[in-house]
């Protein structure tokens, strides 16, 4: 295998980075624990087909979900009504003889039902969570210190919004690659905060991803209404409740509905001003 | 036996060039079966500590030496340190049971085995009634304490604690404090605790370590910590409500803040501070609340030590009052007894007994003694 130092010779263009780029422009391969972003202008097709295969483990190719969302097949993997989520992680281990399907296996058994998980390399991977109709939001902190304590590593949760299965995935999954790539590293990384941090520096990339959630948020006056009246009262539960002419407690019924329906948690800032802004 | 040393160690992160050190000269011994407590604010560097230790973190400087084995370029695997962090998840679909054998079926210990210490953690932490439970079937102390025994089944002979509390209402945090203290004392492992919560440091601590901004301010048992802090940091960190600071000036025997507070030192102390060179200088008098008296009885044993302040708030807590009052614009709060109530605006006499009190260099804000 060659060098870092080698492939530089070979291509002067070449960028070391802890990260994936992630940009279309470039493709990105790992070797010795770093990621290398290749931009694809100077390559040659044939160049840009092995690149793009030094990096990803063989067997995920047979993986119906791994070609779905890397775009190598337009074949929808489930047959499924049910929206998912792409968690990205990213994993540093300590320990050489930990297994890592048995890591994969100790994260996976965390979630009440899992479309795939696999390994994109040594590694990072992904794990698309299929959602609940009676979900509460998931502890990711808990997960990853839980995990961290089990295997001795250090992890990275990248957690994407909850999608429809259908042909826009891959590419909505592209964009929260995207997304998380420019975010700030925080041990749990989440879909809202990284869209607005992605928002500040940026003013264009996104707009098919903001126009998939706008689409995916109820359209009716009432919870319009409710959206926006939580958030001009900081949040507060019972003073929009009583503008609402609502109980609190059926307001929290409703804020736990939105949730189950949007995967939007209103009693988070981002998900609520994100929310105020995709509806008003 | 385990015992271990922490030999000077600096931690500095890569890419915080300019920011200094997280950790600076933390140098401890710890004995076996001790039970200590890294205390101090958040960032202040305690959980980097503990996690240098537990070979998360790399050490940038200094030695970590477990049984006198340098440890610094182990792998936390071979360190036989089990961990309980403040956020746990268990496993919703799994038994209590199954939650805490799963670590152990991972490393393909024997069923016998894995049944052996699940069961024993089990019977330890009262759990053995619910091994078949769910965790959504559990309260939240007893989710917390299936988490606690998926460390035990580990039979580590070290214990890693990082504000394994700090997720639980105030109540259930008083009992599982006790728990723990129990727990200890039945595993017999070295336990560091990492806590920002003073009180969690006080009661559960053989010997507490008081960090402030990456540095050991003081390292003692709970009553050393209390009653002779280092600095002024330890002292007004330590203790609830905390102690009461004044800006004074010490000349021949009296104190006063060059208003209307004015109050004579006691002998002995007197002479302390006229041996190190204080007279004629600016000081920081430390007093605690118990250590303000309300009673008729201390203001007539000790009438140089009174003061003369405006009450601003009253709270009682059952047997005791704490009397938030003012002096010259300076605020302080005082522990009275339940029967001293008095109203907003009072003006009442108050007892500082300065036999107690501290006294703390205004410049280095080190305690004088």
């Amino acid at each position: 295998m060659l060098s870092i130092e080698q492939l530089k010779t070979i291509y002067p263009d070449l960028e070391v980075n802890q990260l994936p780029h992630n940009a279309a422009d470039t493709i990105d391969l790992m070797l010795d624990n770093q990621w290398l972003s290749i931009p694809r202008a100077n390559l040659s097709e044939s160049e840009q087909a092995l690149l793009s295969r030094l990096g990803q483990p063989a067997e995920n190719e047979q993986r119906s979900w791994y070609s779905f969302l890397w775009g190598l097949s337009t074949k929808l993997p489930t047959k499924s009504e049910c929206d998912s989520r792409v968690i990205q992680f990213q994993v540093k281990f300590t320990d050489n003889a930990v297994s890592k399907a048995d890591w994969l296996a100790a994260l996976q058994a965390y979630f009440n039902q899992v479309y795939d998980a696999f390994w994109t390399d040594g590694m990072t991977g992904v794990l698309i969570e299929v959602k609940q109709n009676d979900a509460v939001e998931t502890n990711f902190a808990g997960i990853l210190q839980s995990v961290d304590a089990m295997f001795y590593t250090t992890t990275t949760f990248y957690v994407g919004h909850f999608w429809p299965v259908n042909q826009m995935l891959p590419g909505l999954f592209k964009m929260e690659q995207q997304l998380f790539s420019q975010s700030q590293k925080a041990a749990v990384n989440t879909f809202s905060p990284s869209l607005f941090q992605y928002l500040i520096q940026h003013d264009q990339g996104v707009a098919s991803l903001i126009r998939a959630l706008r689409v995916s948020l109820p359209a009716d006056s009432e919870t319009n209404q409710m959206v926006n009246l939580f958030f001009k009262n900081h949040g507060k539960l019972s003073q929009t409740a009583k503008q609402l002419f609502i109980h609190r407690n059926t307001l929290i019924y409703r804020i736990d509905k939105f949730y189950r329906l949007t995967g939007f948690d209103l009693r988070n800032n981002y998900d609520l001003t994100l929310c105020h802004l995709l509806m008003s | 036996m385990v015992e271990i040393d922490l030999d000077h160690i600096y931690k500095k992160y890569p890419n915080a060039e300019d920011a200094g050190y997280a950790v600076a000269d933390f140098d401890l011994h710890i004995k076996d079966k001790e039970f200590i407590v890294f205390v101090g604010p958040s960032g202040c560097g305690k959980s980097t500590t503990l996690r240098m230790i537990a070979g998360l973190e790399d050490i940038s400087q200094g030695d970590l030496k477990i049984d006198g084995k340098l440890m610094n370029d182990e792998a936390p695997k071979d360190r036989n340190i089990a961990m309980v962090f403040q956020n746990y998840a268990l496993y919703p679909h799994m038994s209590v049971f199954d939650n805490m054998a799963f670590g152990l079926k991972l490393r393909k210990y024997d069923k016998s085995e894995i049944t052996k210490r699940v069961d024993y953690a089990g019977e330890v932490l009262g759990l053995t009634d619910y091994l078949d439970r769910k965790p959504a079937d559990l309260s939240g102390g007893q989710r917390q304490r299936v988490a606690l025994g998926r460390a035990i089944v580990r039979d580590a002979p070290i214990f890693l604690m990082d504000e394994p509390l700090s997720n639980l209402d105030a109540k259930l945090r008083v009992s599982m404090r006790a728990e723990i203290a129990k727990l200890h004392q039945r595993l017999n492992t070295t336990t560091i605790y990492v806590t920002h919560d003073q009180t969690e440091a006080m009661t559960m601590a053989d010997r507490i370590v008081v960090m402030s901004m990456g540095e050991v301010q003081q390292i003692g048992t709970p009553s050393e910590v209390y009653d002779t802090p280092n600095n002024k940091f330890v002292a007004g960190f330590m203790g609830s409500p905390a102690m009461n600071f004044f800006d004074i000036h010490y000349k021949d025997g009296q104190i006063t803040d060059g208003e209307g507070l004015c109050l004579s030192v006691p002998e002995g102390r007197a002479k302390l501070l006229n041996e190190k060179g204080y007279n004629e200088r600016d000081l920081i008098l430390g007093i605690r609340p118990e250590d303000i008296h309300a009673e008729e009885t201390f203001i007539q044993t000790w009438p140089q030590g009174v003061v003369t302040s405006e009450v601003i708030v009253s709270e009682l807590l059952g047997a005791t009052s704490m009397l938030y009052s003012k002096v010259d614009g300076t605020e302080f709060v005082a522990t009275v007894d339940a029967r001293d109530f008095h109203n907003p605006g009072d003006s009442i006499q108050l007892v500082f007994d300065l036999n107690k009190a501290h006294f703390f260099d205004s410049q280095t804000t080190e305690a004088i003694r």
